[in-house]
């Protein structure tokens, strides 16, 4: 026996609202009860148990039709399934839109830059993953803290935001922050600004972008850094460049000057020997010509000829140290330094000087160069040794923050306070008439300290003797 | 050579040159020039800034300065201990003493020391030429304004 196409047509209605009931529950468990939802979910269980009721009783043949029954489930089945395809529908743009809301949460949480938002009051009320790392905290640490608290310019901070939030001031413009990172380190970012405003144009709050430029940041610190010491290197190459013309200008006058004094005196020997009557006044002056005022124009002109060599040679030397190749190794100190006082033994007996050398720690450095700056600065100290008291010299270490300070301690002549940054200059010489030398010895030594990464520093007094400390890397 | 002789000798016989010049030549070279452009008076030697400014300001165990006496400087800058401009900056520091007239006379023709010598107080600022015409020239125009200029008496310390 076939079953009436109605039935066929009922069977389909039931099922169509037990899929709607599906839905209904289904969508009740993502969002709250609502009240439409509430009814719709009355009437389909009220209608369902109408249509089990329905089917049971013809099914089973028990009795015919109920007719009232028959017709209420004809008038609501069209809407039922108008409304299982509106469910359908709903479900299918639900779904796309978590799945576009959850990328976009992933894309605002992965970003290369940090995300925050804030409310009306400057709080956190949004953070992604990205600003959350950047600054070691986690999300429950500062959501609901005012921004400002992260921040190292706090004060400005907060006046900054307050002023955008009250509309004072347009936001938009990229601001250098400091960032206080959880551990206590500090962050440079840039921060970007935007107003948040709802449907009547009020401002809700504020979403900020943050850029890590920490790399940018050491980059231009770099960059400075880098500026700096070219400026110095300028600044000295200028100071050599000016005294080194004006030190091998000033032989050259006496060499013009003396040679012309030198055809003056010429003329007068002429003149003296052109004289016929040779009295007594053409004789001195013939004798003065020769004996005195020759032979000191020639003694000035061969000075000075030699005093441009030495400088010439001496800025040769200087030049050459700055491209010799440096051999680094570990150097023993202790053998360095009785090197130099057993190579400058004849210096030390003659000043009659006691030179003690304490025990010294190891540093790293080109051997023959660190020869030649323990060899200069000794010398200095044995050069300008008090002629009142026995010269006493001492060469001793201390570690220092990974480098060894050495020094020179001598109980000599000492240097004024003014000439301490001098005697560091090229050619200068601190008693030219009385002490021979090219005035190069201490710039060789800071020109050689320079390259090693280390530096000379002098304490003195005068009267009393001088500290040459000579600061090295330490192995 | 056209200077010839100076007929107005104003620079008192009484007045010393002070020639503060490291290097012997040219203080040789200066004195001998000036001498041959006709200024006969005393001329003093001194060959770095400490030994100018002990003797100004009467220190020290050499020479010193006399009360009441003219008194005019030729100043070189680079010299040993200290140098030419410091001298001049205490001269011209000193209210006494900075009545005294300086001739920077140096081989620095650098415009940054110039101009300093010049706001610190020098009277004149002469590079000295390698050229000796040029150098001798300089030195005879300084023994010119030697002649002509009022030297002031400068006073001693209370």
């Amino acid at each position: 026996m076939h079953p009436h196409p109605v039935v066929i047509f009922d069977i389909i209605t039931f099922l169509a609202c037990l899929t709607a009931l599906v839905f209904l529950c289904k969508s009740s468990i993502h969002a709250k009860q609502h009240r439409t939802q509430l009814l719709f979910s009355g009437l389909l269980v009220f209608t369902l148990l109408c249509y089990s009721f329905c089917l049971i009783l013809e099914w089973s043949r028990v009795t015919s039709r109920l007719d009232i029954l028959e017709n209420f489930i004809g008038v609501l089945a069209p809407m039922w399934w108008a409304f299982v395809f509106y469910a359908f529908l709903k479900e299918i743009t639900e779904k796309n839109l978590r799945e576009s809301e959850a990328r976009l949460y992933e894309l605002f949480d992965e970003a290369p830059i940090g995300y925050h938002e804030l409310d009306t009051e400057g709080r956190i009320t949004h953070i992604n993953k990205t600003e959350l790392k950047m600054l070691g905290y986690k999300y429950e640490e500062m959501l609901g803290r005012p921004v400002w608290e992260f921040v190292i310019e706090e004060e400005t901070s907060r006046q900054a935001v307050i002023d955008k939030l009250s509309g004072a001031i347009p936001p938009g413009q990229a601001l250098e922050r400091t960032l206080r990172q959880k551990n206590g380190n500090t962050l440079p970012v840039l921060c970007e600004d935007r107003l948040l405003h709802d449907d009547f144009g009020n401002i809700t709050g504020i979403r900020s972008t943050i850029q890590n430029i920490s790399k940018r940041k050491q980059a231009e610190y770099d960059r400075e850094q880098l500026m700096e010491t070219l400026a110095s290197k300028n600044k000295e190459l200028e100071s050599i460049l000016y005294v080194t013309s004006h030190d091998l200008r000033a032989p050259l006058v006496n060499i013009q000057g003396f040679s012309h004094e030198l055809s003056l005196s010429c003329e007068q020997v002429r003149s003296a020997l052109r004289d016929r009557k040779k009295s007594a006044d053409t004789d001195e002056k013939l004798q003065t010509a020769l004996n005195k005022d020759i032979p000191e124009a020639l003694g000035f002109i061969t000075n000075s000829a030699s005093r441009m060599e030495s400088l010439l040679s001496g800025l040769l030397r200087l030049s050459r140290l700055g491209t010799a190749a440096l051999n680094i190794e570990s150097l023993d100190m202790n053998t360095l330094l009785a090197d130099v006082t057993k190579s400058t033994e004849y210096q030390i007996k003659q000043a009659g000087a006691t030179v003690k050398v304490e025990p010294l720690p190891p540093c790293r450095g080109d051997s023959s160069q660190i020869n030649q700056v323990f060899t200069n600065i000794l010398n200095n100290a044995l050069k300008y040794l008090d002629d009142t008291r026995p010269g006493m010299i001492r060469v001793y270490a201390k570690a220092e923050y990974g480098r060894n300070v050495y020094c020179v301690e001598d109980n000599g002549v000492g240097i004024a306070p003014d000439h301490k940054e001098k005697i560091f200059e090229i050619f200068y010489r601190l008693e030219p008439d009385k002490k021979h030398g090219e005035g190069l010895g201490l710039t060789i030594v800071k020109h050689i300290l320079e390259r090693h990464n280390g530096n000379i520093r002098v304490e003195s007094k005068p009267g009393v003797g001088s500290k040459f400390f000579i600061s090295l890397p330490s192995v | 050579m056209k200077w010839g002789q100076v007929e107005r000798k104003r620079m008192n016989k009484e007045g010393v040159i002070l020639i503060a010049e490291d290097d012997e030549g040219h203080f040789e070279l200066i004195k001998r020039t000036l001498q041959r452009a006709g200024v006969c008076n005393e001329i003093l030697r001194f060959a770095d800034g400490q030994e100018t400014l002990d003797f100004l300001f009467i220190k020290g165990d050499g020479l010193k300065r006399e009360p009441n006496r003219e008194y005019l400087l030729l100043l070189d800058i680079r010299m040993p201990k200290i140098d030419g401009i410091e001298v001049l900056e205490k001269i011209k520091q000193d209210p006494n003493l900075k009545k005294i007239p300086v001739v920077m006379l140096t081989t620095t023709d650098d415009p940054v020391t110039i101009e300093r010598c010049h706001d610190l107080g020098c009277s004149v600022y002469i590079v000295k030429p390698v050229e000796y015409e040029d150098f001798t020239d300089a030195v005879h125009k300084i023994g010119l304004f030697l002649s002509v200029v009022e030297i002031p008496q400068v006073s001693g310390f209370k």
